[in-house]
């Protein structure tokens, strides 16, 4: 069916727990999620809901203890170049350059020096750092630092871009242009991302689909299709319609 | 920029003015006669200095005595920061190495580097072998640990985004997990230095012919305090420049360590 | 009454992972016990085996048999290990107590009040770098080959890093804090009692840790040098008299105590310092 064959990276009744000292903690409960190629989702959830569990569980870092995650319909085997991640605290390498962050997939990979160059400068471009590749991490602030991170992760070519809050550690200025900004890259660049947040109006701005996660043990509470054009305006009337609607099926007080 | 420079420079003069003053008041106590022949003046310090560099000591200059001292311990020091490093790093690295070493580097680690002298003796005989060795087992235990520690707790965040690119084990060791202990291993070299250098001292002064630690002991056997703060001062110098050198080269080596600035 | 049911599968659940933990614990750990016990093993066949002569090493058992005679035995060296480990630890200990006394206010005053600083840093900065054991022979020429001289040497070992930690650790103090107290009309002397001192506290028993390992380190080499009695007397005995197994009593005991000492300001620091933590 076509409908079957476009489904880059899903996820199968994924469940997780963890043992910590008051006993057992069940973080993901039978989660099933299914993300089209090039179709940008959001996972919307309260803080401690297992949000970055499931991001871990989709990139491998973490095995879950059932289910299983696919890949164009292959289950991984941990973590991989195929899906980036952007980590919400920018993960950068304190002792490399900007070019030699945005560098290090495809320096991973054996990518001949001046092809790294070549990506890792177009990249570094595209997120409006131009002019800082020899700049150290020390010596940027935190929206830049992030830039660098979502550079990082596309320089590699992923398939599957996988972000946790990324945006989470910046002031709201800083948010409100880094939204619009990954927007224009992924229209430039079109990847299937998946990304979580605990803002509803980050979720409504970026995603063509929002997920709504429940508060511990995290389970699936219900999908929002948002139908409407980009770039989007925080003004817009769909930004207070969602609004109602997802307060009124979920439990998230907004 | 001119104004800048005027107030350091007065900072700075600010700074040594109370040795300054410490000194000019005991020279004037030693003239008035109120010091003892254990306690010498400052020119009488300075007179023993001019003449210790320019007579021989138990037949060398006092130039050879500092470079046979420097010579052990940039020796002993240099095999065990090739030794004491790789060592630390693959215990913080691999667990189950780890569990393997650690309990005999816990068993031997709280004894004093200085505690090791009777027994390199007796095994290395009254040659440059006990007084290396001495230095070797004080850097070294400072090496393995540093790095070791640097190791362990390198933020397991990076190892994860290196994991996210694909990295082998092995790229993961050299291209992460390595550049991230360097700065816990720059400590270690730092302190290996300074405790290198006091262990020499000591291996000196129990028995050697050369070095500067024989020096004061030789000023103490012949009775001249002049001869031994002399040797003190010089020692401590020493001990300073090393200390400024290795700073300077960390500086050089990790430009993104701006705490260092 | 589901919720009552589930507490108690919650319950059992967490005995069963605590019961695990200990199990694992053991089977994680016998690894480490197995390496020592075959570096002992090891030990022991290298001397019995006669590859290295007996005027070098001793074999472990031999070490025990020595550690167990000497805590009783006055000889070979004229005491029992007992008498110089006491002799060691109280010179250390006291060595140590008026560094601390002397140093952790000095460094805690210089680190709040500038001036003082001003004063009294560049006399400390010329002290710093000469290492206590170079101060040895001046010492022996001042004070002779006694107990002042020792103690002097010790004093000055501990000395340095008690006033480095405790100067360290009063500058870290959080000036928000600071501002707080002033604001509520705290005298400087207040302020620097009430938020200054308990904020130091932390590095400062680190300063105190690496001042007792400074101490006893230096108290052993001033042993080395000119002693009749202590474990760095001991040590050197077994030298001359050829006999290593008394070396590495010795040492071994040396370490230990060290250890101990260490261990034991953790214990405290973990008492009061964290009870305060600013």
């Amino acid at each position: 069916m076509e409908e079957r064959s476009s489904i880059k990276i899903e996820c199968k009744s994924v469940s997780k727990h963890f043992d910590g000292e008051n006993g057992r903690v069940d973080v993901l409960e039978n989660i099933s999620l299914q993300v089209k190629k090039n179709e940008f989702v959001v996972i919307l959830g309260p803080g401690q809901c297992g949000k970055t569990v499931l991001i871990n569980c989709l990139s491998g870092l973490l095995t879950p203890d059932t289910g299983e995650v696919l890949v164009d319909s292959k289950p991984i085997t941990g973590p991989g170049p195929d899906r980036g991640v952007v980590f919400q605290k920018y993960a950068l390498f304190p002792w490399k350059t900007v070019l030699g962050n945005v560098a290090f997939g495809l320096m991973i990979r054996g990518v001949d020096k001046a092809k790294q160059k070549e990506i890792a400068l177009k990249y570094i471009d595209l997120v409006g750092l131009k002019g800082f590749e020899k700049t150290y991490p020390y010596g940027l602030s935190g929206g830049m630092k992030q830039r660098v991170g979502i550079a990082r992760a596309y320089a590699n070519d992923p398939e599957v871009l996988l972000m946790d809050e990324p945006f989470g550690a910046l002031d709201a200025q800083t948010r409100y242009s880094m939204e619009k900004e990954l927007v224009e890259i992924w229209e430039k660049e079109k990847r299937t991302i998946i990304f979580v947040t605990n803002n509803i109006e980050e979720a409504i701005y970026l995603g063509d689909r929002v997920v709504v996660m429940s508060q511990l043990p995290g389970k699936i509470k219900k999908e929002f299709v948002i139908d409407a054009p980009r770039p989007r305006e925080y003004s817009d009337k769909i930004f207070l319609q969602m609004r109602k609607v997802i307060s009124e099926e979920t439990e998230l007080v907004l | 920029m001119k104004k800048i420079k005027v107030s350091t420079i007065l900072n700075k003069l600010l700074s040594i003015m109370p040795i300054v003053l410490l000194i000019v008041i005991w020279q004037i106590l030693a003239t008035m006669g109120f010091t003892s022949k254990l306690l010498p003046s400052p020119y009488e310090i300075y007179k023993e200095a001019a003449r210790m560099f320019t007579v021989k000591l138990a037949g060398i200059s006092i130039w050879m005595h500092m470079f046979y001292s420097l010579k052990r311990v940039l020796i002993a020091y240099g095999l065990a920061l090739i030794t004491g490093v790789p060592l630390g790093l693959y215990m913080g690295w691999n667990r189950t190495f780890d569990k393997i070493v650690k309990p005999i580097f816990e068993l031997l680690r709280p004894i004093p580097p200085i505690a090791w002298i009777p027994l390199a003796i007796l095994w290395l005989g009254v040659g440059e072998g006990p007084k290396v060795f001495i230095c070797f087992v004080g850097s070294f235990v400072i090496f393995v640990l540093n790095s070791y520690t640097g190791m362990r707790y390198t933020d397991k965040l990076l190892i994860d985004a290196t994991r996210t690119y694909g990295a082998t084990t092995k790229q993961q060791f050299f291209n992460v997990a390595l550049p991230a202990s360097l700065p816990s291993i720059f400590a270690g070299v730092q302190n290996a230095l300074s405790m290198s250098w006091m262990c020499v001292l000591a291996a000196e002064m129990v028995g050697a012919r050369e070095g500067v630690g024989y020096i004061i002991l030789n000023g103490m056997d012949l009775n001249r305090p002049t001869m031994i703060i002399v040797g003190m001062i010089i020692i401590g110098v020493i001990g300073t420049i090393l200390a400024i050198t290795m700073r300077w080269l960390e500086r050089g080596l990790c430009p993104w360590r701006r705490d260092l600035v | 009454m589901n919720g009552s049911a589930n507490k108690l599968e919650r319950k059992k659940e967490a005995l069963s992972v605590k019961k695990n933990g200990f199990k694992e614990f053991i089977s994680s750990n016998s690894i480490s016990f197995f390496s020592l016990i075959a570096f002992f093993l090891i030990w022991e066949a290298v001397c019995k085996f006669g590859i290295v002569s007996p005027y070098a090493l001793v074999p472990p058992s031999e070490i025990v048999g020595s550690f167990i005679y000497k805590l009783s035995n006055v000889s070979p060296d004229g005491a029992t290990l007992i008498q110089h480990t006491i002799t060691s630890l109280i010179l250390a200990l006291t060595g140590f107590s008026c560094a601390v006394i002397v140093g952790v206010p000095l460094g805690l005053l210089m680190g709040w009040y500038k001036p003082f600083d001003n004063m009294v840093r560049p006399l400390f900065d010329l002290i710093r770098p000469i290492p206590p054991i170079a101060w040895i022979p001046l010492s022996i020429l001042w004070l002779g080959i006694g107990i002042q001289s020792k103690a002097f040497i010790i004093f000055l070992a501990a000395f340095v890093p008690c006033v480095i930690n405790s100067y360290t650790g009063i500058k870290l103090t959080d000036p928000v804090l600071v501002r707080v107290t002033k604001i509520y009309g705290a005298s400087n002397w207040k302020t620097f009692l009430l938020i200054g001192v308990p904020s130091a506290m932390p590095m400062t028993f680190t300063g105190l840790k690496l001042s007792i390992n400074s101490s006893w380190t230096t108290l052993v080499a001033a042993e080395l040098l000119a002693s009749s009695v202590g474990l760095g007397y001991l040590i050197q005995m077994g030298r001359r008299l050829v006999r290593p197994d008394l070396i590495i009593v010795g040492m071994l005991t040396i370490g230990l105590i060290g250890a101990l000492m260490s261990a034991i300001l953790t214990k405290i620091e973990s008492k009061i310092a964290f009870s305060r933590r600013l």
